[in-house]
């Protein structure tokens, strides 16, 4: 099991009530954690449709999650 | 109603005939007199000369342009000409209107505008030095900015280079709303040459908040065409192009030309996307924001850069339900004005070629916490816009009550009603629809046919938008409804 510090932004923040949270997970990519959170919190967008940073940087979705990573989920924005 | 040039003594009681109509209730009446100093000199006199045919005609002009601008009823100006002496009339401006606020912006408006455009000049006569001949608009320009500027020319790497820069600069601002106001607002106090802005929207009372060019008195006009008023009197000295129109792929390509940067400062993301293809067509930087509840994110994208693009980004554009807007999520003026503030900032360094531009990255900035985050992008290389294959989508149309091809297009067309189940009981439309609320769109493109147009309509067009763009999107042509559904009239 891996630690990741769990970090939500916009939409996502609204949609589970929280900034973040610290989740204990096997999965192995950004992609397959955000499907998990996905039916936790009902959340309404695809995973394909969610960004995914670690480190001030943008990873791919199929990147590999590490122990003691934090992990920004970001959605897009349209507000103005 | 007119404009007149006139060489004999101006009496306001000889034109007051010109504003009466029994629907208004406001009279405004402006006299400009001739006073006995100007700019520390004392005056005795002085002498006005007109091209006469020039003047009328661009005097007319404003007050047809006065109509179109503000709710009035009449108004009427006059200027003279010939030699005045002190406290005499030189120039008469009257306007009559419904309501108060009007009449007293328009006035003032009318008189600014006959200051900066007629062809009247004037001598001064002092007591103690030659006379001079001006143009009747104030100051000489030069002498006046450079006054203006100093604090920010005294900035490090700025100087009157950078304030040149800025003068010369044209810009495009899509979109006059939370964003675009605070943007503007900047830009222009900045001294930013020429600015083009686009808003098809009426300013809303629940605009009011986090629109901060817009007071009560601008209720119902077209936020380009307010927002370029206000920008007039902060900064006369420059040049606005205000746009009444939504930026459509139609449009897109006559309002790119010769800008030197595109500010995104819309609400939806068929025009992010729009810009986006059409800047880097065009080889224009693009610098996107938007924002949610206290949060923003802000992109500057420039052509050929390792950082790719909006869509490199943001590959798909997602369904409208996923995504809140402003009206949904709720908005505070302090999240507006840092991210347009942010976007103004970008701008001035792209303009004056600083180095710390934040380019090839996301700025996040979360107004709550205070902290701001910035994610490095790389391009997408799939991404294609970047690989050069032309993704410009058209854009979706505006429907209204008197498009001129209402009811040709009406008789073939699938008709949608975006509201939710209680309002569409409450107030049902005419004819068929497709009743569609928010729990079903992302099912809509398997309800929907292709090959004939869909019309979506909400109760204030602003569902109807989000839900449209992403249609369009995705190959369907769309109509969107800019008010109540139940406005549509029945053809079936
Ligand atoms: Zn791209």
């Amino acid at each position: 099991m891996k630690n990741i510090q769990v970090l939500y932004f916009a939409s996502l923040r609204e949609q589970c009530g929280k900034e973040s949270e610290n989740i204990q997970t096997s999965c192995e990519t950004p992609l397959a954690l955000y499907e998990e959170l996905r039916s936790r919190y009902d959340f309404s967008l695809p995973g394909g449709q969610v960004k995914f940073a670690v480190d001030n940087a943008y990873v791919d979705a199929d990147s590999f999650l590490m122990d003691g990573m934090e992990l920004l989920l970001l959605p897009p924005v349209a507000g103005g | 109603m007119g404009f007149q040039i006139q060489s004999t003594p101006v009496l306001p009681q000889d034109f007051l005939h010109h504003l009466e109509d029994p629907a208004c209730g406001a009279v405004v009446q402006f006299e400009g007199r001739i006073r006995n100093h100007n700019d520390g000199l004392n005056v005795n006199g002085l002498h006005y000369e007109a091209h006469a045919d020039f003047a009328e005609a661009e005097g007319n002009r404003i007050l047809t342009e006065a109509q179109e601008r503000f709710a009035i009823g009449r108004c009427h100006a006059v200027h003279r000409i010939g030699s005045l002496g002190i406290g005499e009339i030189a120039v008469w401006v009257g306007v009559s209107s419904p309501h108060r606020q009007e009449a007293f912006l328009a006035c003032r408006w009318i008189m600014d505008e006959i200051k900066q455009r007629a062809a009247i000049w004037k001598k001064e006569e002092y007591s103690d030095v030659d006379p001079k001949w001006v143009g009747i608009a104030d100051t000489t320009e030069s002498d006046a900015s450079e006054a203006r500027y100093q604090r920010q020319v005294n900035l490090p790497h700025f100087g009157t280079e950078g304030q040149q820069k800025l003068k010369n600069a044209k810009v495009l601002v899509a979109g006059c709303g939370g964003l675009g106001c605070p943007a503007l607002q900047s830009l222009v106090a900045m001294g930013v040459g020429t600015i083009t802005l686009c808003d098809g929207d009426r300013i809303a009372l629940d605009n009011l908040p986090r629109q901060i060019l817009f007071g009560d008195a601008d209720l119902g006009r077209n936020k380009a065409e307010a927002a370029a008023d206000k920008l007039r009197q902060l900064n006369p000295g420059l040049s606005f192009r205000p746009v009444a129109e939504m930026i459509t792929s139609e449009n897109v390509d006559a309002l790119l030309e010769n800008q030197d940067v595109i500010l995104d400062c819309a609400d939806n993301f068929g025009i992010t996307y729009l810009l986006n293809d059409a800047g880097l067509k065009n080889g224009i930087p693009l610098i996107q924001a938007s924002v949610h509840q206290f949060e923003g994110q802000l992109n500057v994208f420039l052509p050929e850069s390792e950082g790719g693009c909006y869509r490199c980004l943001w590959p798909e554009m997602p369904a409208p339900g996923c995504v809140q807007n402003c009206a949904e999520a709720g908005i505070l003026a302090t999240t507006t004005t840092a991210i347009g503030n942010q976007q103004a900032m970008e701008a001035v360094k792209l303009l004056l070629g600083w180095k710390d531009l934040h380019h090839d990255c996301t700025l996040l900035t979360d107004l709550r916490s205070g902290i701001t985050r910035r994610l490095t992008r790389k391009k997408n290389t799939d991404c294609p816009t970047c690989n050069g294959r032309s993704m410009q989508l058209s854009s979706v149309k505006i429907l209204e009550l008197h498009s001129p091809d209402l009811h040709n297009l009406l008789s073939n067309i699938q008709k949608v009603d975006l509201r939710e189940e209680e309002e569409i009981s409450q107030s049902p439309p005419s004819g068929s629809w497709t009743p569609a609320p928010r729990m079903t769109w992302e099912a809509l493109p398997q309800q929907l046919d292709k090959s004939t147009p869909v019309l979506c309509a909400c109760s204030t067009g602003i569902r109807a938008q989000a839900v449209g763009e992403w249609l369009q999107a995705q190959g369907y042509t769309v109509y969107i409804w800019k008010a109540h559904a139940t406005d549509v009239p029945q053809n079936d």
